[in-house]
């Protein structure tokens, strides 16, 4: 299989560099931000229909905003480090003024009344916002579904899945309607739109990133995060909004680094952790080649893989279910009860079990949470760097057969879409999927690669020194 | 521990005020039940009685890579 060959436009040509590529070209003069967006919304005129993935496109908004950053570059002013660039986000980052649906009937002319810290540093460092993004409805699910909506869809295949429930984020990224997008993370939801849709996505460091303004789903797992083509485009924008946050008590004030300068260091000596047991249950065939495939990569550029036991996930799995369960119920309940009916059924489902849990049984998860974290980095990362796992462990399924609407076996195949995203949530540990593969129907396959908390920097290295060796990331789907 | 469908149905409509069918109560019941005792289970694994859930961000930072 090869990559495919369309004939490009000017506009495809801009929209395939990647966010950093473009940022240094409108930096240097090469192209304008005006271009950069228009190059964008060209093609977002193409691809919206086939995708869905656009809640809102505010052209004229951006384009505006486009030509203010260049009239700042020709006064010789650099906002920042994305000064420019196209970006938009899923629907759940607020800003004050402007309708934030959540992706949901119920907030559907819901106006924001603050800017999330996020929106506020993306501005600050110089990006410009095209519009908002297809997201499942309240961020809860990992499909792309949406009965309010539409359901978003697959740039490799539309039929298949987006993955979610940042699943605009995932198709806009993948198709080259955007250089990067932010996404929100509580069991999966950046890593498995990465993963189905083919593109970089990280879930951070617990703290790592404010949450401020950002619609709640589960307060102690939610991980805000961008997803981009690369890996220096993902450690561009988490640097430019990770950090401590007066807004946001539960944002860390552990010093952000500077992703992009150990970027080029390498990875000779670096030992990738790959699970003895456990992470290999239900692995599709095909998933297992192409992860196999990239850890041949990595130690032909020098690292060292090692075998390391590590506990059974199953149980982070449930204690984080439980969690997000009670919490999310919690979020909900005044609705669940005065508007159930403009809910839809498979979200408020997902929702109602939190009404019957014990409370006692809600914070013995928690209690537990801080013991059982460093018992599980002491077991993966006494002899390894960085974990290695599957994202999904299977082909991304089509939308049909995870419909809930319509097949009884769903609930199981939903449980195996998260089965190794959910547990690193409950854990609090940095993971970022990276793009290895393609399956025979033509749909990416992505690695997980996780770390000790804080370590997005050394997961950004990796992935980017695998990125320098292979091109997944540089296929492009094609209308 | 056995939960019923009985007791999730009833506790919807005295704790909550919703009403459920008997289905969705069984299914919810199985849920429950199958949570509350892993939990369960994993607390009487780990729990440790000066465990405090705000402990977690301090333990993340002495963890960090």
């Amino acid at each position: 299989m090869s990559p495919p060959t369309p004939r490009p436009t000017e506009a495809d040509e801009i929209t395939r560099m990647s966010l950093c590529e473009a940022a240094g070209a409108i930096r240097d003069g090469r192209l304008t931000s005006l271009r950069a967006t228009e190059a964008c919304l060209a093609r977002i005129e193409r691809w919206q229909p086939r995708l869905n993935a656009f809640i809102a496109i505010e052209a004229e908004e951006a384009l505006a905003m486009a030509r203010a950053r260049d009239m700042e570059l020709a006064e010789g002013r650099v906002r920042g480090p994305l000064h420019g660039v196209p970006l938009a986000h899923k629907d759940m980052f607020y800003r004050q003024g402007k309708v934030s649906t959540g992706g949901s009937k119920i907030r559907r002319n819901w106006v924001a009344d603050r800017t999330a810290t996020v929106i506020e540093r993306l501005a600050a460092a110089g990006a410009v916002q095209l519009g908002t993004l297809h997201m499942v409805e309240f961020a809860a699910g990992p499909t792309g579904h949406n009965d309010h909506l539409g359901d978003c869809r697959n740039p490799w295949n539309p039929a298949h899945m987006t993955g979610g429930s940042s699943s605009g984020s995932g198709a806009s990224v993948a198709a080259r309607l955007v250089f990067g997008a932010m996404g929100s993370d509580t069991g999966g939801s950046v890593r498995l739109p990465a993963c189905a849709c083919g593109v970089v996505g990280i879930k951070v460091t617990q703290g790592r990133i404010s949450r401020y303004g950002c619609l709640p789903r589960v307060w102690s797992q939610d991980c805000m995060g961008p997803l981009t083509r690369t890996a220096r485009d993902c450690a561009r924008m988490t640097g430019v909004i990770a950090g401590a946050d007066p807004k946001d008590p539960t944002a860390s004030a552990e010093p952000v680094p500077d992703y992009e300068a150990g970027l080029e260091a390498g990875i000779a000596g670096l030992r990738v952790g790959v699970p003895a047991a456990h992470f290999d249950v239900g692995v599709d065939a095909e998933v297992r080649a192409a992860l196999d495939q990239s850890l041949e990569v990595f130690r032909s550029l020098g690292a060292e893989i090692v075998r390391v036991d590590v506990p059974d996930p199953r149980t982070y799995y449930d204690l984080a279910d439980t969690i997000s369960k009670c919490e999310g119920t919690a979020v909900h309940a005044q609705w669940m009860q005065e508007r159930g009916a403009d809910y839809s059924p498979q979200v408020y489902a997902r929702q109602e079990t939190g009404f019957h849990i014990p409370a006692v049984r809600y914070i013995e998860a928690l209690m537990v949470r801080g013991r059982l974290l460093a018992e599980f980095v002491e077991a993966a990362f006494a002899r390894a760097d960085l974990l290695h796992i599957p994202s999904i462990p299977i082909p991304i399924p089509t939308r049909a057969d995870t419909d809930v609407r319509d097949s009884g076996g769903v609930p199981q195949l939903l449980a195996t879409i998260t089965r190794y995203t959910r547990p690193i949530n409950y854990l609090g540990v940095p993971a970022l999927n990276v793009p290895c593969g393609f399956s025979k129907s033509g749909l990416p396959i992505g690695m997980q690669l996780v770390g000790r908390p804080y370590a997005e920097g050394l997961l950004f290295r990796a992935a980017h020194a695998y990125q320098s060796a292979t091109d997944w990331h540089e296929w492009t789907p094609t209308i | 521990m056995k939960v019923s469908a009985e007791l999730i149905r009833d506790q919807a409509k005295a704790l909550h005020d919703i009403e459920l069918t008997e289905k969705r109560a069984k299914e919810l019941a199985a849920e429950v039940e199958r949570l509350n005792a892993n939990v369960a289970r994993a607390a009487r694994e780990h729990f440790d009685f000066d465990d405090d859930p705000g402990a977690f961000p301090r333990i993340l930072s002495q963890l960090k890579g």
